[in-house]
């Protein structure tokens, strides 16, 4: 080695002797473990948020009597002194109650529409169209409760059956149509076989007909309800499902966008429409992607707080009966934020410890649902392999 | 299934899906439109000559020669109004009152004397003897009672003052219950039905009468009442020395913009609102015509006059009034802009930015430039991911728990203590959208750099960071006006509803107003929501406009990154 | 159907007074006939002026360098092009005398009347049965057994019936690429097309699959027409009955495969399969 060096003057700079090297390596080690170090701010975070959380949850998940009237009993007076309730059953109800009726509007109609975007509308005209999706993601959610308490409020209070009945013929119609559509084919092929003939001609006009009917029929039903307040599981569900919009259509054009060309090819030139392809080919190979959206929808909808706080009423009872949306309801976010302000924040009193439990079961939930998605989602990636 | 019912089926399929874009599309409309329509008259509107004088007042704004000129105008128009009210208060109101006295008495009178004369005609039909008694008993009646009642209107009158009505006419129901129990027992001597039927007679029919008049009297008293209310809500206070003794701001300026104007006018001058009370001691209001209700009386002619000189009085001027972003709000927002909300939304953003930016870039290239591909990095990277998927309300109550209560950042909820929170929100949004611009660098600037001898991190910082960093950017921008737009985390770490505009310094120590807070707060918490709704929208839309500038700059940021990167 | 197929005679026959060179090969024989027929993808002109017909029964291999629009006219036949946005066509391609590009034409029932198998095996993520199935299904219930007895025939028919009788349950992406490219045949024999497209099937494949769908091509050969785009002279040479050499668009020549490949007329068909260029 010494020899090379002297015979070779320029390798000096290309060896570098001990010391310098140590010190190289060590500042390296540094650095990296720096980097480190802050990558592992989220992971440090999660662990703390769980660890506090849990932290002040304690104090009331230690009274096994409390747990039980938890979980079970809508008696919630936390603010008491004497004999305080915390019978948060109602609360658990309504956060569902929202959750399900957004996720009734939002899901069907975000897959359809990130459909719509992928698959039916040429690539130029969906680009265009990319932006109010990006819009709607954007808004803060106070504006959208703002929006659902100021201005959605009052017309679904003094319109509200009227504007049932719309949207009901406007929904149900096609669906109802086409659907009966579908069904009269097929009991008429039972029935009548393969030979054309004027009754088999009525039969099959019969079933359009009378799901047409039926519709105007509930939505002239709908028409007399009469709404007592706007602020309702209605409008939450409504303005919650906007806000799941976003979500839903962006991850599920992702997994559609993912689907290969050659499986839209392939299902085209077997002969299948574009209807069938996308049910029977597009859909199920996108599957988990969607899932994962629904599932991250589902998540936004569940730990959004402003929408329900102002625009579901925050009355504390189940409603009657229990599928009654025109009645407001109350949140697990809403009751945190709404009652955090006046519970005792710094000594600790049993309303802050059971707005802890509350958000700990928040974050439990988020928590699984995210395992959830990430599940399904890695699901996913295998396949693609 | 035939070839006809799949095509249906395609056809309405397709049809649907349109329309599901198109009910996206109609959402966006209709949730935008009422918000920019009405958030812009916020500070486009037409103004009256109070706002004016409430800016030259409060806010050192100029006081031109056209709003001095357009004062006096107004004044002028004024005088003539306040001079019939100042009349009225002496004369015409007590006359008013003196006249519906003498009414009630005369009623009462006749029919006390009605029922006099029925009593003696009960007393005279079972014995004749007893006659004369009764006479002597109803002229006794009537003597005291007369006496009683000229009693109290003269009382009445040398107090001088005309409001003490409700307490006259109590004594009136107490007198007349009085000569009831008298007379009911100086009729002792008459059968046991004879004395209930003049009982009946006595205290049913003349405190009914008596009751009646009493009610129509305070009734109108109030309506007087509610509709100089209005009209000094309208129009503010005559002078300044009644100005100084006010307490609030928003007693002391009239309506500062003309939709309110015209909205007091026609639901407190038009039309008045009297509050009366039930058999059941429940209150109910009832609305009535100005015109109609005060027919005959100088009351009508001051409505017309407010009616007709409307506009020479409250000189409406349309303006534009930028200091609604800039200037301080006063009495809870009735007068005055947002800039302390806008302010502290400025704060809460950029110091969420501060932090959370250069931990999420540099999480980020450790990420995509260092990680190995085991699990400890797969379980940072799912940590990323779950944080992500915390709900929001977690967050703040994380900051509460931890930041203010464990570590004490600040004593109560500062800037400080909601920007750490926020950044901790938006950290997992930031380092994917840069993971994801570092892994779009080409692998062959990353060789090339290395090939030219620069060290790992050298290569990183000339040559991948500045090549990503406009998709970077992008990723920042967007998170930021998550930032700026969230509510959840700030409730209990930063936010406060009411409060002066910090300075830098205070940022540490001091909570903020925040437009997202006070959005909420000023739409369920206002105790005059009707009064602000200009000021709710006007929130809303500078919060949105906001947020959605920063998307559409990142919106434009990334469509000419990817033209600059097609050549 | 057949009403909202009725070709516009008058179109057809200007377009074939039109058109300048006249097929040689037009026949009653031809079951798809292209006459002056142009492609463009927005302004680019992909396929220029091309006359063409494939003989019922008949292998017509085409073949040409790359980007020469031999892929894109195999395409059209099925108008599997509608996918691609800012394609136009001009002149006339006709099945069976029928324009493939009439206003009112119903392509689904092209489709499944032209069927067609990709450059990539793409068997759908379901059970091989159900792939077979999948475009028997299409056209409304159908009794199992006929349906069973339809997928082995067409199974055996793509010589894989003996390979996965026993996993018929077994999802298709499982198998082999070369396994997955004849399941992508049987799927398209499986709703007897009169003519089946292949757009270069073999080129992801191992050379000992690619002779096992040679083999099924030859076997096939009579009962179907069929057209494959080819890069592999030698397998066109092998399969076809007919060769096209396309070239930038034009139909440089056409003819039978012994003449195309002995004794090409054109000095750039000469070039192209003597291997001097592409």
């Amino acid at each position: 080695m010494k020899d090379y060096k002297r015979k070779n003057p320029a390798a000096k700079s290309l060896i570098m002797d001990r010391h310098n090297s140590a010190f190289k390596a060590f500042c390296q080690y540094a650095g990296r473990s720096m980097l480190l170090a802050i990558t592992a701010i989220p992971t440090i975070s999660i662990i703390f948020i769980l660890f506090f959380i849990a932290k002040e949850a304690l104090p009331f998940f230690e009274n096994f009597s409390y747990v039980k009237e938890f979980f079970t009993s809508t008696a919630w007076t936390p603010s008491k002194d004497a004999d305080p309730h915390f019978g948060a059953l109602a609360i658990f109800y309504g956060t569902l109650m929202v959750t399900i009726g957004s996720c009734v509007i939002a899901v069907p109609l975000g897959v359809i529409a990130a459909v719509c975007l992928n698959e039916i509308l040429p690539h130029n005209l969906a680009q265009k169209f990319k932006p109010v999706v990006e819009l709607l993601a954007a808004v803060p959610s106070v504006a959208y409760g703002f929006f659902a308490l100021v201005v959605f409020a009052p017309i679904l209070q003094n319109h509200g059956g009227a504007m049932m009945s719309i949207a009901s013929i406007i929904a149900g119609l096609p669906i109802a149509l086409v659907s009966s559509v579908l069904i009269g084919e097929f009991f008429a092929a039972k029935l009548f076989g393969k030979k054309k003939s004027s009754a088999k001609k009525i039969f099959r006009a019969a079933f359009p007909c009378a799901a047409a009917a039926l519709v105007f029929w509930g939505a002239a039903e709908l028409f007399n309800v009469k709404i007592s307040s706007g602020t309702n599981a209605l409008n939450a569900s409504l303005i919650l499902a906007i806000m799941a919009l976003p979500t839903i259509v962006s991850i599920s054009q992702d997994a559609l966008s993912a689907v290969g060309r050659d499986m839209r090819e392939g299902a085209l030139a077997l002969g299948s429409t574009r209807f069938e392809a996308i049910f029977k080919i597009l859909l199920p190979c996108a599957k988990s992607g969607i899932a994962v959206a629904i599932i991250l929808g589902f998540m936004r909808v569940v730990g959004e707080t402003m929408v329900v706080w102002m625009a579901s009423g925050n009355a504390l009872k189940i409603p009657e009966p229990f599928y009654n949306f025109f009645e407001p309801v109350r949140t697990l976010t809403a009751t945190i934020a709404g009652e955090m302000g006046e519970a005792d924040q710094s000594t600790g009193s049993a309303r802050y410890h059971v707005l802890f439990a509350m958000s700990f079961c928040l974050l439990v939930a988020g928590l699984l649902m995210n395992a959830a998605s990430q599940w399904v989602g890695s699901g996913m990636k295998l396949k693609k392999k | 299934m035939t070839t006809r019912t799949r095509k249906l089926l395609d056809k309405s399929f397709t049809a649907i899906a349109y329309s599901s874009l198109a009910l996206m599309a109609a959402a966006v409309a209709v949730f935008l439109l009422p918000i920019i329509i009405n958030g812009s008259n916020a500070f486009i509107f037409d103004a009256t000559v109070e706002h004016e004088k409430f800016l030259c007042e409060n806010l050192d704004y100029d006081e031109t020669a056209s709003i001095k000129e357009r004062v006096g105008r107004s004044q002028a128009a004024r005088a003539p109004l306040y001079e019939m009210f100042n009349k009225f208060e002496y004369s015409g109101l007590s006359a008013q009152i003196e006249r519906s006295i003498n009414a009630t008495r005369a009623e009462a009178l006749k029919k006390i004397s009605e029922s006099g004369e029925e009593m003696s005609r009960i007393v005279s039909l079972p014995r004749e003897k007893r006659k004369a008694a009764a006479d002597a008993f109803s002229a006794e009646i009537w003597k005291s009672y007369i006496a009683e009642v000229d009693r109290m209107v003269k009382s009445a009158h040398s107090d001088g003052t005309s409001f003490s009505l409700a307490e006259i006419l109590s004594l009136q129901k107490d007198g007349i219950s009085d000569l009831c129990k008298e007379s009911i027992a100086k009729a002792g001597k008459f059968g046991f039905s004879q004395r209930n039927l003049l009982r009946r007679a006595l205290t049913t029919d003349v405190t009914a009468i008596l009751t009646e008049r009493k009610e129509s009297l305070r009734r109108e008293n109030a309506a007087y009442e509610t509709f100089k209310r209005g009209v000094s809500e309208l129009l503010g206070p005559e002078t300044d020395a009644e100005k100084e003794s006010l307490k609030l701001t928003r007693q002391k300026y009239g309506q500062p913009r003309m939709d309110l104007a015209r909205e007091v006018f026609k639901n407190s001058i038009e039309q008045i609102t009297i509050h009366d009370r039930d058999e059941n001691g429940n209150e109910i209001s009832t609305r009535v015509k100005t015109e109609e209700f005060f027919k005959g009386t100088p009351v009508e002619k001051m409505f017309s006059y407010i009616k007709k000189n409307f506009d020479a009085m409250m000189q409406p001027h349309y303006t534009v009034y930028l200091g609604f972003f800039f200037d301080n709000p006063y009495d809870s927002n009735i007068f005055g802009g947002i800039w302390p909300m806008i302010l502290g939304t400025f704060y809460l953003t950029v110091g969420a930015m501060l932090i959370a930016a250069p931990l999420g870039i540099i999480a980020a290239i450790y990420f995509a430039e260092y990680a190995a591909n085991n699990s400890f990095v797969s379980f940072l990277r799912v940590c990323v991911g779950t944080l992500a998927g915390v709900p929001s309300i977690v967050f703040g109550l994380f900051g509460l728990a931890f930041l203010i209560n464990t570590l004490k950042v600040s004593e109560s909820k500062s800037v400080l203590a909601g920007s750490i929170t926020l950044a901790l929100l938006i950290l997992p949004t930031i380092i994917r959208s840069c993971e994801e611009a570092l892994k779009s660098v080409p692998n062959s600037y990353r060789e090339a750099a290395l090939g030219l001898g620069a060290g790992k991190w050298k290569a990183i910082c000339t040559v991948i960071l500045p090549s990503a960093l406009p998709a970077m950017l992008t990723g920042i921008i967007i998170s930021m006006g998550r930032a700026a737009g969230e509510t959840a985390p700030i409730i209990f770490t930063a936010a406060t509803s009411t409060g002066a505009a910090l300075a830098i310094t205070e940022i540490f120590t001091q909570a903020t107003p925040a437009l997202p807070w006070n959005i909420y707060n000023i739409c369920s918490e206002h105790e005059m929501a009707e009064r602000v709704a200009h000021v709710q929208y006007g929130m809303v839309l500078t919060l949105i406009a906001i947020v959605l500038s920063l998307n559409f700059a990142a919106i434009w940021l990334r469509a000419r990154m990817q033209k600059r990167t097609r050549v | 159907m057949n009403a909202t197929l009725e070709i516009e005679k008058k179109k057809h026959s200007n377009i074939m007074k039109e058109s300048p060179e006249a097929n040689p090969k037009s026949g009653p024989g031809n079951i798809v006939e292209a006459s002056g027929f142009s492609v463009y993808y927005g302004k680019f002109h992909a396929v220029k002026n091309v006359s063409l017909g494939l003989e019922r029964g008949k292998v017509t291999a085409i073949i040409g360098p790359s980007g020469c629009g031999k892929s894109t006219f195999l395409r059209c036949i099925n108008r599997m092009n509608d996918l691609v946005e800012g394609c136009k066509t001009t002149g006339l391609l006709a099945l069976e005398g029928i324009d493939i590009y009439h206003p009112r034409l119903d392509v689904v029932e092209l489709r499944r009347r032209v069927g067609m198998v990709f450059q990539r095996p793409n068997p759908f993520p379901k059970s091989i049965y159900d792939n077979v199935a999948y475009g028997v299904r299409l056209k409304g219930a159908i009794r199992k057994s006929e349906l069973d007895d339809i997928v082995e025939m067409s199974l055996r028919r793509a010589a894989l019936w003996d390979e996965v009788k026993d996993r018929l349950n077994a999802n298709a992406i499982g198998m082999s690429g070369g396994q997955q490219q004849r399941l992508c045949i049987a799927r398209a024999l499986a709703i007897s097309p009169e003519v089946l497209l292949m757009d270069e099937p073999c080129s992801a494949l191992d050379p000992k699959s690619t002779a096992r769908i040679e083999d099924l091509i030859a076997e096939l050969a009579g009962e179907y027409t069929i057209a494959i785009v080819t890069h592999n002279m030698q397998q066109a040479a092998r399969v076809s009955d007919f060769t096209a050499f396309f070239y930038e668009g034009n139909l440089v020549e056409f003819g039978e495969t012994k003449i195309i490949f002995t004794n090409p007329k054109n000095k750039a068909t000469n070039d192209y399969i003597t291997g001097r260029f592409g």
